[in-house]
């Protein structure tokens, strides 16, 4: 095989020529890791799905939490969401007081996630729900809670680091538009997976 | 990617969208609805905010389709399978529970 028909080989499988899909392997793993990770979030759930239906009964959630903190948590989450996805396109379009700006807005919305996940988890723990027990009930319903929202959470921690790291290098003047994309990435991601946590564990 | 990723507009429009399903997933959350009814509702509340924020916020839409394609199979697809099939166990289990 020549290296003609080598290429058009790659590019009828790939849709991209040399690079797979046209695109960098860096984004491309980033891409492979989110569905992974996906598949993590799917499996926790997957098990309090079949702890609850096995169950028969579950605690009412509304009793349990203040609804209207949880959808200010969500709130918070799909607005940093809205300043990531702007920082990426100041990246794209050179403009470094943008990416700056809007990259520490969305370590903002972060931190204010984890505050408000700190104060959640406080009030609960306090109320006397454990890894094993909880006063609503069903002994399963604290594990769940605390392994699902604790995962996330430390999601959002990882991802605020890495919004930290993209900061400072916009800072030194060392940044590039896919880095600050591939951060950006993992950051939808977090708010991605908090859209069926919220769905599921806590409306449903 | 680049296209037309440029302007905020779009990623303001879409953050309207998202909180308006949010908070008529809040609303279905709280309303008389039956359990099954109610479930279907929010599952397609989050598989919207979900198709949204990955094609438009994460800009799936502006790639090749074969990554589309891979990543909405990845995560729809298996995300479904693992779901139903566990669903189908935990249901009979309820069921041996109920009547045993």
């Amino acid at each position: 095989m020549n290296q003609s028909a080598a290429g058009q080989v790659a590019e009828s499988a790939w849709g991209g020529g040399v690079a797979p899909f046209a695109t960098s392997w860096q984004k491309l793993m980033m891409w492979i890791f989110i569905v992974t990770d996906a598949l993590l979030f799917a499996g926790l759930l997957v098990g309090y799905g079949v702890i609850r239906v096995a169950n028969g009964s579950w605690p009412d959630q509304s009793e349990v939490f203040h609804m209207n903190f949880i959808a200010l948590m969500t709130f918070t989450l799909i607005t940093s969401s809205l300043f990531m996805a702007s920082a990426v396109g100041g990246a794209q379009a050179g403009r470094k007081s943008h990416v700056t700006l809007y990259v520490w807005l969305t370590i903002l919305g972060g931190l204010s996630f984890l505050g408000m996940q700190v104060y959640e988890w406080s009030t609960v723990i306090h109320e006397g729900a454990r890894l094993t027990s909880n006063p609503w009930g069903i002994p399963q319903f604290g594990a769940c809670f605390f392994i699902i929202t604790g995962f996330h959470g430390l999601h959002v921690i990882t991802g605020v680091t890495i919004l930290l790291v993209v900061a400072i290098r916009t800072a030194l003047g060392r940044y590039s538009a896919e880095g600050v994309e591939l951060a950006g990435l993992y950051w939808h991601f977090v708010d991605l997976v908090w859209v069926f946590i919220f769905a599921f564990f806590y409306l449903i | 990617m680049t296209a037309d990723s440029h302007g905020y507009g779009i990623y303001w429009a879409i953050w309207g969208v998202l909180l308006v399903l949010t908070f008529m997933m809040i609303f279905i959350g709280e309303a008389n609805l039956g359990y099954v009814a109610k479930a279907f509702l929010l599952l397609l509340g989050a598989a919207a905010k979900a198709t949204l924020i990955i094609f438009y916020f994460m800009h799936l839409r502006l790639e090749k389709a074969g990554l589309a394609v891979i990543v909405m199979v990845g995560i729809f697809l298996t995300g479904t399978l693992m779901f139903a099939l566990p669903a189908y166990d935990g249901s009979q289990i309820f069921q041996n529970l109920l009547y045993r």
